[in-house]
C-alpha cells in the first residue's frame, strides 16, 4: 500500500520521536504520572518495530523498568472485564451511512467492533466506500486539534484494515503534519502560559497515536492485536 | 425524496425571480444580486443546454432574458475588469433562452481586445473558469494557458490532506469539475492525466462525505453534481444527500446556504442567505 520512500520518511519520523520520548525518560514528567510512563512506553515500543535497532530495544527496556516501578507504586488495577463477543462487523451501505451520520462516541465504538472482529466485507468496492466514509471522518475530526485523538483511533482502522490506499496517504500527511522539529507530536507548546508543564497530557499521548497510526499503515497486523504496555 | 427538493427549489426559484432581477436596490446589495442573478443564468443556460425543458426553467428563462435587456452589463464590465466572467455568462445565457447575444459578446470582445484573458483573475480556480467559458463559446482569444495547464495549477493547490480545505478550497473543488467537465457535456479524462483525474475524483468523494457529517449543505449539493460530472457518483451517497437536504427544506422550498447563520431578518437579507443552496439543490435534483 505504501511506496518505500513512504515507509522510510515514516521510519525517520519513528526515530525522531524516538530521540524525544528517550530524553523524557531521563525526567520527573513520567515519573510522577503512570498513564503517561504507559503512553510512552507504547511509543517506544512502537518505534522499536518501525525504526528497530540497538538504542531503541535498550529505550524499550528502560521504559519497561520504569513502567514496573510506577506500577509497584500504584494500587492494583481493576479485574480485568470479559472481551466483547468478536464478530466481524458487517460492511454495508447502512454501515457507511452510520458512520457518516453517527455521533463521535458511536464511531468509536464501531472502530472497537472492528478492530477486534475484522470485517465481514463481500468485496473490495464495500471496503473502499467503508474506508472513504471513515476517512471523511476522520479529516472532518482533524480539523479540531484537541479532537486529534479521535481522528486517530478512526486513521488506524482505515490504515489497519487497508480499506482505501489514497485515503491512508492523506491521513498519514496529517500524522506527519502533526511532528515538531524536535520529535514530539502536537500542536501546542511544551508549556502553557500559566508555565504548566504539558508534555505528559498532551504531547505524549498525540505521539503515541501518531506512531500507532504509522505502525498500523506499515505492519502486516494493528498494533492493537500485539502484546503492549497500553493499561 | 430527491423530486421534492428538486421541485421545492424550482417552485421557490421561480417564485423568487423578481429578487433576482431587481437590480434598481441598495448599492450596497447591488454586486450581491448582481452574482445572484449571473449563477441563476448560468444554472439555467445549463438546464437548456442539457434539454430541461421544465415548467420553472422555461418560466425563469423568460425572465432571465427580459433581465438581460434592463442593465448595461458593459458599463459595469468597465468598472471592474474582473465583470468578464459574468459578462461572458451572460453572453451564453442570451444565447440560451433565445435572445440576440451579438451585443454582449461584442462586449466580451473588446474587454478581450485590451489584453490576456488571464489577468483578469488571479485565483487559479477563476482562471481555469474564464478559460473554458471563453473556449466553450468560441471566443478567439482564449488565452495563452490550456485548460490543462490551468488545472494542473488548482490541483497543485489542492495538494494538501481534506483537513487542511478552507470553504474556498472545496468551491475551487467543485468549480473545476464543473469546467473540466464542461457541467457533463465532456469526459474530464479528455483533458486531465490519469493519476490527476484519479486525484480529483477522490477529493470529490472524500469532500462529499464530509460535507455530510459537517452538514454544510450548499456545498454538498456542489459535490453531488461535482461526483456526476466526474462519474463518481454513489447511488446510496447521493440518496443520504438529499434525504439530509430535505430535512433542511423550508415549507417555502428554500434551503439555508450558511450553516447554523441566525435567521435573516427582512426578506432582502433572507433571499440572500438563501437562494444559493436553493439554486444548487434545484441544479443537482436536476442532473445528479
Amino acid at each position: 500500500m505504501l511506496t518505500a520512500a513512504e515507509r522510510e520518511a515514516i521510519r525517520g519520523d519513528a526515530e525522531r520521536a524516538g530521540v524525544w520520548l528517550r530524553g523524557l525518560l531521563h525526567e520527573d514528567v513520567l515519573r510522577a504520572n503512570l498513564r503517561a510512563a504507559c503512553d510512552a512506553a507504547s511509543a517506544l515500543a512502537i518505534r522499536a518495530v518501525l525504526a528497530p535497532g540497538g538504542a531503541a530495544q535498550r529505550d524499550v527496556r528502560d521504559a519497561a523498568a520504569l513502567v514496573a516501578q510506577l506500577r509497584a507504586l500504584a494500587p492494583a488495577p481493576p479485574p480485568p472485564v470479559p472481551a466483547p463477543t468478536r464478530l466481524p462487523v458487517r460492511c454495508d451501505a447502512a454501515l457507511w451511512t452510520t458512520v457518516l451520520s453517527a455521533p463521535p462516541a458511536a464511531v468509536a465504538g464501531i472502530c472497537d467492533a472492528i478492530e477486534a472482529g475484522g470485517l465481514d466485507a463481500p468485496g473490495a468496492a464495500s471496503r473502499r466506500e467503508l474506508g472513504l466514509a471513515l476517512a471523511a471522518r476522520a479529516f472532518s475530526a482533524a480539523r479540531t486539534l484537541a479532537a486529534y485523538g479521535a481522528a486517530m483511533r478512526i486513521a488506524r482502522v482505515v490504515a489497519a484494515q487497508r480499506l482505501d490506499a489514497p485515503s491512508v496517504r492523506e491521513l498519514l500527511r496529517v500524522v506527519r503534519a502533526m511532528q515538531r522539529a524536535g520529535g514530539a507530536f502536537g500542536h501546542l507548546p511544551f508549556r502553557d502560559s500559566g508555565g504548566n508543564d504539558l508534555r505528559a497530557a498532551v504531547h505524549v499521548p498525540y505521539t503515541l497515536a501518531s506512531l500507532w497510526t504509522m505502525h498500523d499503515a506499515c505492519a502486516d497486523r494493528s498494533w492493537a492485536q500485539r502484546d503492549t504496555f497500553l493499561t | 425524496m430527491r423530486e421534492r427538493v428538486r421541485d421545492g427549489c424550482w417552485g421557490w426559484l421561480a417564485a423568487n425571480c423578481a429578487s433576482f432581477t431587481h437590480f434598481g436596490g441598495a448599492a450596497a446589495t447591488r454586486g450581491a444580486r448582481l452574482r445572484a442573478f449571473g449563477e441563476l443564468a448560468g444554472i439555467v443556460a445549463a438546464c437548456l443546454r442539457r434539454g430541461v425543458r421544465t415548467e420553472p426553467v422555461v418560466q425563469l428563462s423568460a425572465r432571465i432574458g427580459a433581465a438581460l435587456d434592463g442593465f448595461d452589463w458593459e458599463s459595469q464590465a468597465i468598472r471592474d475588469p474582473q465583470f468578464v466572467v459574468p459578462l461572458v455568462t451572460m453572453a451564453h445565457a442570451a444565447q440560451a433562452v433565445g435572445r440576440d447575444a451579438q451585443a454582449l459578446r461584442a462586449a466580451v470582445d473588446r474587454r478581450l481586445e485590451l489584453g490576456d484573458p488571464g489577468a483578469f483573475q488571479i485565483v487559479p480556480y477563476r482562471r481555469l473558469e474564464l478559460c473554458h467559458l471563453l473556449a466553450r463559446d468560441g471566443f478567439a482569444n482564449a488565452g495563452r494557458a490550456s485548460l490543462a495547464e490551468l488545472a494542473h495549477d488548482v490541483l497543485a493547490g489542492l495538494d494538501k490532506p481534506p483537513s487542511s480545505f478552507s470553504a474556498q478550497d472545496a468551491y475551487a473543488l467543485t468549480h473545476t469539475a464543473f469546467y473540466l467537465a464542461d457541467d457533463g457535456a465532456r469526459d474530464a479524462g479528455e483533458i486531465l492525466a490519469e493519476d490527476q483525474l484519479g486525484r480529483l475524483r477522490w477529493l470529490v468523494a472524500i469532500c462529499a462525505r464530509m460535507a455530510l457529517v459537517e452538514d454544510e449543505l450548499d456545498v454538498l449539493a456542489e459535490l453531488v453534481v461535482a461526483a456526476r460530472f466526474l462519474a463518481c457518483d454513489e447511488p446510496w451517497l447521493t440518496d443520504a444527500a438529499f434525504a439530509r437536504a430535505a430535512r433542511a427544506q423550508d415549507g417555502d422550498g428554500s434551503l439555508p446556504t450558511f450553516r447554523g447563520a441566525p435567521p435573516a431578518q427582512g426578506d432582502e437579507a433572507r433571499f440572500l442567505a438563501r437562494y444559493h443552496a436553493t439554486l444548487m439543490w434545484a441544479y443537482a435534483g436536476t442532473v445528479g
